[in-house]
């Protein structure tokens, strides 16, 4: 099992999954919590305390690491997905998938019931 | 304007500076319980304040981080960081999942875990010098400690009452938090009481009585009330 390396590391919070998947592309503070908006369509918009810290956790558990520093009076850093960070990511994939493919299957068990019912 | 107020509710102390940047206020620098405040539009401004950097200001990497987020970081005063961002932005959160929002509220019961041991530890020193040295100033001191050490006591529990809530919103199932606010009325007494001792050789022995008197009746009515109240 793929997941087995990282099994005490999850789950990720949801912050975190999204904060990983923004950051498979080299991507700065502001781009990440655009990009995550744009992908939860404005359920998740990250606040700027809970991106500093989940950015300083990553960097500290080498799952994310500095891409490049501008210089100038704005100091933009750019972030991007280690191989650890990457393997957290899928592991992290794997269970979800596991989640919903159980889920799927007790649906139709449950719809089956309730046609046999009707 | 400079306005002097302490707090010990970080929620409360944001929920004031936004509302007098309402009023054409911002906050622009803050010292001891001291804020000053220069004239702004109404509503110009959404104040925030984060804990938990450190206690000898924020990191250059902090303040380059909030630049980029459009955050301004108006002030740090030890753990306390006063952040503002222009509300054009819209809304302005910082902590906006329930995990970092655990965090934070964890950081600020630690903190005040810290201050009362360390309010402790002076009120043993002053209850020494009180005693031994007979010093009527230091039974003053020690009055002020107790309505502080109340005061932050009562943060701290209202501070675990929140991480309970915010714990059992994320579906974890937290033993319930133990213990009681204070009433109000036992430091206030405590800090009669302090005013009392200090102004004892420059008021004449009625007014002193009433004070001792009102500062005793506050003390004792607040512990019934204490007594009486339910937990948090």
């Amino acid at each position: 099992m793929k997941s087995g390396r990282f099994t005490k590391d999850l789950p990720l919070t949801e912050a975190v999954f999204y904060i990983l998947l923004a950051l498979r592309h080299p991507n700065h503070g502001y781009g990440i919590i655009q990009e995550v908006e744009e992908m939860t369509e404005g359920r998740l918009v990250l606040g700027a305390g809970t991106l500093y810290g989940a950015i300083q956790t990553l960097e500290k558990k080498h799952w994310i690491s500095v891409y490049s520093a501008e210089e100038g009076s704005r100091k933009k850093k750019e972030y991007l997905l280690t191989p650890e960070g990457r393997e957290v990511f899928l592991a992290e994939t794997e269970r979800l998938q596991e989640l919903l493919g159980n889920a799927g299957r007790i649906n139709s068990d449950l719809i089956g019931t309730e046609e046999e019912e009707g | 304007m400079i306005r002097f107020r302490l707090y010990y509710d970080k929620d409360a102390e944001v929920e004031w500076l936004n509302r007098l940047v309402g009023e054409g206020y911002a906050m622009d620098r803050f010292f001891a319980g001291f804020y000053h405040f220069v004239p702004c539009e109404k509503g110009e401004w959404q104040y925030q304040v984060d804990i938990g950097h450190g206690f000898g200001g924020v990191s250059r990497e902090f303040k380059e981080f909030m630049n980029e987020m459009d955050v301004e970081v108006v002030q740090s005063w030890g753990p306390w960081v006063y952040l503002r961002r222009k509300a054009q932005e819209g809304e302005f959160q910082l902590y906006t999942d329930v995990d970092s929002a655990i965090g934070q509220y964890k950081k600020i019961a630690l903190l005040f875990k810290l201050a009362i041991l360390l309010e402790m530890a002076c009120m043993i020193l002053e209850v020494y010098y009180a005693t031994v040295g007979g010093q009527t100033i230091a039974w003053a001191i020690v009055c002020l400690i107790v309505a502080i050490v109340l005061g932050m006591f009562n943060a701290l529990i209202r501070t675990r009452k929140i991480i309970y809530e915010l714990q059992e919103r994320k579906g974890e199932a937290p033993a319930a938090p133990n213990g009681r606010r204070v009433s109000a009325l036992i430091p206030v007494g405590f800090l009669l009481n302090a005013v009392h001792l200090l102004a004892a050789d420059h008021i004449p022995t009625a007014i002193r009585f009433v004070f001792l008197g009102i500062s005793m009746a506050m003390i004792l009515i607040g512990a019934v009330q204490t007594a009486a109240s339910r937990n948090g």
